[in-house]
């Protein structure tokens, strides 16, 4: 079991179900991503582990194939806001406005996830993404419950070019 | 690995001033009178309180002038630029000059967190050590202060604290084969957003000051851990050169430095190198 060395564990965020029905018995590929839009970066900073069609996964799960534990991606946080009233409301920049995005701008991760997901893909085509997060020690908001936001996860698979072109 | 005579070789254009470069060396490898070196440096950098000193400079990272530049963001553009990297080099170039104001022979560190040794004793004793000789060891903690006058109706967020460190254990840093899989990888954009993870978990690890934007550029720790990250993706460049990168970025500034992303990609432009270690001596 990991370790969670005084490090504090926020709400599990879940996926509603991610279909690959475009998933084929003989379609093979060589590589399966797992990405992530829009990932919030105001709160604290932590590590999401990720895991694959278990809803039960957390804090304590190993991360291994067998808990469909695929990765884990890292959110360097801001910790809060620091600055008066609307310093950290993310709005879009207007045209001719010189300024570049608001540096609160929600991230994306991406995460190669081969073997676990064609593990999943031998007994469903429907795939639930769990993330646990876990707070740095001692971070401003390292308490906070609701870590984890994500606009939009993305599912690809990629076929082995170099096979088709021999 | 290429390096700097391999470059002066090969680029005859090199006016020969430039050939006079700071190495930038592993902090493991440090010998004691080094050390003394860098530590008085940062001592006398960190003592000046005006737009010449320690706190006004890293406070671009964060609070308050809030600079820094992480995953891709937009500018200005439907241009999704990843500026990590080169608003980083600059920022680290920048606070080097003003360090280096104190005494020309001092340059920044690197601090490898998948080290073997880092695997033993997590921050590297140099900086974790909270007293040198009796007297504050500069690289342990740095006094943050960022007024704000009080605003009616908001709590008061003025920084005026010490940093500080919150490690987890030495066996949860990254191991080197997740920055040797970086190497690996030719593209650009993927490699830029796999090595910012890989920096961000560094930040997760080191927890306290660290790991809140606000405040981690404030940490001594910081600026040997993106030495480190720097020195990677110069490694990376070396192999893979820079043509995968989007020309249309390379343009772009990257404030309040007053480099473009252009005049950041050659670190011997920049007038540095990175060495494991390093030792020279007055011939003549």
């Amino acid at each position: 079991m990991d370790s969670l060395s005084g490090r504090k564990v926020g709400n599990i965020f879940s996926s509603p179900p991610i279909k690959l029905n475009w998933i084929k018995e003989e379609t093979e590929f060589y590589r399966a991503d797992i990405e992530f839009f829009g990932i919030d970066i105001s709160g604290p900073s932590y590590e999401g582990r990720v895991f694959l069609n278990n809803p039960k996964a957390d804090e304590k799960t190993e991360l291994n194939l067998d808990n469909g534990y695929a990765g884990s991606y890292y959110i360097f946080g801001h910790g809060g806001c620091y600055g008066d009233a609307g310093h950290c409301d993310i709005k879009p920049r207007r045209t001719f406005d010189s300024r570049t995005e608001h540096d609160l701008t929600p991230a994306y991760k991406s995460m190669i996830a081969t073997e676990p997901i064609k593990k999943i893909l031998k007994t469903t085509k429907e795939i639930v993404i769990s993330v646990v997060p876990i707070s740095a020690r001692s971070a401003r908001m390292s308490n906070a419950k609701d870590m984890v936001y994500i606009d939009k996860i993305r599912i690809s698979c990629y076929e082995n070019y170099s096979k088709l072109n021999k | 690995m290429q390096n700097l005579l391999y470059y002066l070789i090969n680029n005859s254009s090199l006016s020969s001033n430039n050939s006079v470069v700071i190495i930038r060396k592993n902090i493991s490898n440090y010998l004691p009178n080094e050390l003394l070196e860098f530590r008085n440096a940062m001592e006398k950098f960190m003592a000046i309180r005006d737009n010449r000193g320690y706190n006004h400079i890293a406070g671009f990272h964060g609070a308050p002038d809030f600079y820094c530049w992480h995953h891709q963001r937009n500018d200005r553009t439907v241009l999704r630029a990843r500026l990590f990297l080169p608003w980083h080099r600059a920022y680290l170039k920048y606070l080097e000059d003003h360090l280096r104001d104190s005494n020309t022979q001092v340059s920044q560190p690197w601090w490898d967190p998948s080290s073997p040794l880092s695997h033993r004793e997590g921050i590297p004793k140099s900086y974790s050590a909270l007293t040198i000789n009796r007297k504050k060891n500069p690289l342990s903690s740095f006094r943050i202060f960022v007024p704000r006058s009080s605003v009616p109706g908001l709590p008061n967020i003025t920084l005026d604290e010490d940093s500080f460190r919150d490690p987890s254990p030495p066996s949860e840093l990254p191991e080197p084969s997740i920055v040797d899989s970086l190497y690996e990888e030719e593209d650009f954009g993927i490699f830029s957003d796999k090595l910012e993870d890989y920096h961000d978990r560094i930040h997760v690890w080191c927890g306290g000051s660290m790991a809140d934007v606000i405040t981690a550029g404030f940490d001594p720790i910081f600026h040997a851990h993106h030495c480190n990250i720097d020195r990677i993706w110069w490694i990376w460049q070396l192999r893979h050169g820079n043509s995968t990168m989007p020309s249309n970025i390379l343009d772009l500034p990257l404030p309040p430095f007053n480099y473009t992303v252009k005049d950041v990609l050659n670190i011997y432009d920049l007038g540095y190198d990175y060495a494991t270690a390093s030792a020279e001596v007055v011939t003549g």
